[in-house]
């Protein structure tokens, strides 16, 4: 029983006028139980004040049971802030136990506020136990615990089906680390510069896979230097044997309907068209080594698109050659079992939805990017569990029985598994805005600037993101390109254009009010619809969005449609009146984003007729450089922002998931369209680490 | 007895018809295609070719036209070669699925029946196992408090719903022990403690589920026997009562629970889907939940035309089964 408590405090402050201010607080507590122990704790709390920018709160406890150990923690925040910007908080606390380990932790929480758009909060936990080896990663600056090989990474993928030759369509991504490309995202670039965390990869982050190098003779033509020294998996009817150009060659050639495939025709795969769209005359394997690919007119996207695109894995020649029959005279790789390829892992098992399991190719050529010393795969065994069920892939996590998550993460999810399991890192993927609303502007009333303006102006976007997105999603406003590079950021637009895109419901009114729609005697201006589609724009945002519209004096009715084609109809033919559900700020290929910019283009949202932005689209395509297409389709984006094109919503995340014991990863989306297990190559196991937590 | 039979195969044929038609309707008034569901599953947006996917997949012909390929009276085109030929339901054939390399229906069909058929197995087994006894014990000591208990537990077993349990098991000893079920399917040649691990929660929800109602019945047909004069003569000759009540009780009061049995599979069935779901068993359950997400016309079509298959075989079978519980039904 506790008889008695003896409490000391004392305090000094230390002041140095305009610069430092030192609180020194020091507590000590004695806690006796008599006939028991002695039990000391000391206190000590250290401010230090740079007014303005850091706070530094130091916290030492010491706690003294006589005769037993002594145990030392400290607890170090430290706060930057630069006011209106940034915060960071650091917390570094260490534990001593005498004799025993020294356990640090360090958390990092960071949050950029920036006011009147994003919100940004990184939290990092970073727990490093003296002794065990660590390695800096190159290209994040971040001390982690050393590569080890061995273990098997369980990652989680939905229940999916898809097929099993390129020819045929999109390929599922579990095939990425058994076939391979010419080019890949480069691994081991510094993500200050690429984070693998947008789409496409530009030319500049791809490092050659199967290709080693490539050259540009002319604007035409593309010469593609195959490495030597890759072989195709040690499996029939393969067996082993070196890669040539010949297989570069024969596949392509497959794809395109040319050479010995010219009567086959190229792939009638519809989806295809980024690959079947390159206008190629010529795919030659000039050498063992070399592969020359000539086009009939310059194509600015060829040689991303044939390092990188969906449809160019370089599949087996002979296990195609074995299934091509009369009937099918292009072949067809079906079976699984078949799926023979260069890559880093071995398909050798496949329940179907139930798992895929890989197993590390032993023979395997590559080499981390990161640290050029090891061999690629890490792991020796690669799962997918297959797990539609929500409820159930949220208790694979918890209970460690999946290492890596991503897709189709509900923000609910993520918050309910910090809640419980706060060891397990998210990744936030900011993919687009499926929240953005395009406005008719053919007929009244979005056929006038000042209405799509006021409707804009009309939403608090901040507030729903904060609110209803719990502060998760993106309200930085965007057009309809959000593609690294292409675009011209929020900060640098003009003045007169961000303040269309703020919050200012008096502005909206007086807009209204100069557009002719003049509150009525119900305080109605206008009423207007708003179609959305079910699964893809979130109908509670639109309900949101609709009673601040109600603010302003617009009545917007919400349409939802079940029917893909129902919904697009009025878009099609070009008679839809009021606002549709759209896209912004999307990562994906901005030729496409800005190619539906057109007037003429079947995704002509607002049903425009403006020439200048028909010009700017025209122009950004037939770019000779990447710089000059990048500056000219951010000069086409621009346009269509100041010209209200479609009303900005915010962007909530996607997300990774992964356990703490996972090592290497950081958030990274892809590298190349489909090429997941190109990641799960370059990621490793903390045995030890998963070990102590109990997995 | 076989004119019986013959009569009762006959009359499946019409209903077969009907049901194909159902089935084969039903999944396209969903919204959006398989298209859409394709695109919704691609990481990018890409350009694709709308109208060459919708030709490909032969969904840029009227229903009508789709339907009679499907039964087999309209030739089919190959897509990649171009030929056309009849395959369909007449020629045995339950289509090709749309997507996953284009397999055939039937193949992904026996994939995934075994794990759906023992997991159906073992929750009738859990549910017969449970439900007699506890029925019959409950009967012959009617308004005791182990009768009491018998029947809250069983009011408490149709009360709640299968989805929420499984959920519940899955959810909250994740969160409090770090423990779930097995994510992978183990098979039976492998592994059979493995498997039947894997299996028993989810049989056992199905079943408990089974077992309430059936449980309930028997008792109440229990009571109804137990007051004939056959049992009270039996017992007043001096009969045992465990031979009276397994002899000349059971047997005559279990023909109304063997109906309910075989009216109870359909939504055993329906349970499977759930339960496949949830316990990640990768049985014709999931495939329907799967083929539905990626509107995978033949393979819903066809798993829900096997489901409906089954269900009128099962009740035939349960009526064939009538005369030898009770030797006064007759067939003629």
């Amino acid at each position: 029983m506790l008889l008695a408590v003896a409490v000391a405090c004392a305090g000094e402050t230390v002041e140095v006028p305009g610069e430092t201010v030192v609180v020194e607080k020091v507590v000590t507590e004695t806690v006796e139980v008599p006939g028991e122990t002695v039990v000391v704790e000391k206190e000590v709390i250290k401010t230090v004040e740079v007014p303005g920018e850091t706070v530094t709160k130091e916290v030492v406890k010491e706690v003294m049971v006589p005769g037993e150990t002594v145990v030392v923690e400290k607890e170090v925040v430290k706060t930057v802030e630069v006011p209106g910007e940034t915060v960071v908080k650091e917390v570094v606390k260490t534990v001593e136990v005498p004799g025993e380990t020294v356990v640090v932790e360090k958390e990092v929480v960071k949050t950029v506020e920036v006011p009147g758009q994003t919100v940004v909060v990184e939290k990092e936990v970073v727990r490093e136990v003296p002794g065990k080896n660590y390695v800096t990663d190159p290209t994040t600056g971040k001390v982690v615990s050393a590569p080890q090989y061995g273990g098997t990474l369980n990652t989680w993928f939905v229940d999916y089906s898809g097929e099993t030759d390129t020819y045929f369509g999109w390929v599922e991504a579990r095939f990425s680390g058994v076939v391979q490309k010419l080019g890949i995202g480069d691994w081991g670039i510094d993500r200050d510069v690429w984070d693998h965390k947008s789409g496409p990869l530009p030319v500049s982050a791809i490092t050659g896979r199967l290709a080693e190098s490539w050259e540009m003779p002319d604007d035409k033509t593309y010469v593609f230097n195959i490495r030597k020294g890759v072989h195709w998996h040690n499996k029939a009817p393969m067996n082993g044997r070196e890669l040539t150009a010949s297989d570069v060659e024969y596949n392509f050639h497959r794809m395109l309907g040319l050479g010995d495939f010219t009567d086959a025709g190229p792939t009638p795969f519809g989806g295809a068209v980024s690959l079947t769209g390159i206008p190629f005359e010529s795919i030659t394997a000039t050498d063992k080594w070399t592969v020359v690919m000539k086009l009939k007119e310059p194509y600015l996207p060829a040689l991303r698109l044939i390092l990188v695109d969906y449809f160019v894995y370089i599949l087996p020649p002979e296990v195609i050659e074995e299934s091509r029959t009369a009937e099918v005279p292009q072949g067809k790789i079906s079976d699984w079992r078949n799926s023979v390829g260069t890559g880093p892992f071995m398909l050798t098992d496949f329940v179907e939805s139930s798992s895929w399991t890989w197993t590390k190719n032993p023979d395997y050529w590559g080499y981390d990017e990161k640290y050029p010393e090891n061999r690629l795969p890490y792991v020796d065994e690669l799962k997918w569990l297959v797990i539609p069920e929500e409820a159930t892939a949220m208790a694979a996590l918890r209970s460690g029985k999946i290492d890596f998550r991503r897709y189709a993460m509900s923000l609910d999810s993520v918050l309910s598994l910090q809640r419980t399991n706060p060891e397990i890192t998210a990744h936030g993927l900011y993919i687009r805005s499926q929240d953005a609303y395009a406005a008719s502007v053919r007929v009244p009333p979005f056929n006038d600037i000042r209405v799509r303006k006021a409707m804009q102006m009309g939403l608090d976007l901040e507030a729903i993101s904060a609110t209803y997105w719990k502060g998760y999603a993106s309200a930085t406003p965007q057009g309809m390109v959000g593609a690294q590079g292409f675009y011209i950021p929020f900060d640098e637009w003009p003045e007169e254009v961000k303040k269309g895109y703020m919050y200012d419901p008096e502005g909206a009114e007086k807009l209204l009010d100069e557009a002719g729609y003049p509150r009525g005697p119900d305080g109605i201006r206008f009423k207007t619809r708003l179609q959305i589609l079910q699964g893809t724009q979130d109908l509670g945002y639109a309900e949101i969005a609709a009673s601040y519209w109600a603010e302003i004096g617009v009545d917007v009715e919400i349409d939802v449609f079940e029917d893909w084609t129902a919904y697009h109809e009025g878009l099609f033919s070009g008679t839809y009146e009021g606002m549709m559900g759209s896209i912004a700020g999307t990562i994906s290929n901005p030729l496409q984003s800005v190619s539906e910019y057109r007037s003429d283009a079947q995704w002509n949202r607002p049903l425009h007729q403006w020439p200048e932005l028909d010009a700017l689209v025209d122009a950004a395509l037939a770019a000779t450089t990447i710089e000059e297409q990048q500056r000219l389709i951010a000069e086409a984006d621009m346009y269509a922002i100041e010209k209200h094109w479609q009303i900005w919503g915010p962007k909530p995340p996607g997300y990774v998931v992964v356990q703490p014991w996972v090592i290497g990863y950081n958030g990274e989306l892809s590298l190349g369209s489909n090429e997941l297990n190109a990641i799960h190559a370059r990621i490793w196991i903390d045995s030890e680490l998963k070990e102590a937590m109990g997995h | 007895m076989r004119a019986y039979i013959i009569r009762r195969l006959l009359l499946i044929i019409p209903t077969l018809f009907i049901l194909s038609i159902l089935v084969f309707l039903s999944v396209r008034f969903i919204p959006g295609d398989v298209i859409d569901a394709m695109l919704g599953k691609v990481e990018f947006q890409v350009d694709v070719d709308r109208e060459a996917l919708e030709r490909m997949l032969g969904l840029d012909q009227p229903v009508y036209v789709q339907y009679g390929r499907w039964i087999g009276v309209l030739p089919t085109p190959d897509w990649v070669t171009g030929e056309s030929r009849f395959n369909g339901l007449l020629q045995g054939s339950l289509g090709h699925s749309l997507v996953g390399g284009q397999e055939t229906v039937e193949k992904r069909i026996i994939d995934r029946l075994p794990v759906t058929i023992e997991l159906g197995l073992l929750a009738i087994v859990i549910g017969l196992v449970i439900a007699l006894p506890v029925g019959i014990y409950s009967a012959i000591r009617q308004d005791t408090a182990a009768d009491y208990v018998a029947r809250s537990i069983a009011v408490i077993g149709l009360a709640t719903p299968n989805f929420w349990l499984g959920i519940m098991v899955m959810l909250y000893p994740a969160i409090w022990w770090g423990w779930s079920p097995s994510m992978e399917l183990i098979p039976f040649t492998e592994d059979p403690l493995g498997n039947l691990g894997m299996f028993l929660i989810p049989s056992l929800i199905l079943g408990t589920a089974m077992a309430a109602a059936t449980m309930r019945m028997t008792r109440t047909m229990m009571l109804e026997v137990l007051r004939q004069d056959y049992i009270r003569t039996a017992l007043a000759k001096g009969l045992n009562e465990r031979v009276v009540i397994t002899r000349h009780a059971v047997k005559n009061a279990l023909i109304p629970v063997v109906t309910l049995i075989g009216l109870q599979l359909p939504i055993l069935l329906g349970g499977s889907v759930i339960m496949e779901n949830i316990f990640n068993l990768p049985g014709l359950g999931r495939l329907l939940l799967l083929a539905l997400t990626d509107r995978d016309y033949p393979v819903v079509s066809g798993v829900n035309l096997v489901f409906g298959t089954a269900v009128l075989a099962i009740n035939l079978m349960i009526d064939l089964i009538y005369p030898y519980l009770d030797p006064r039904v007759r067939y003629s």
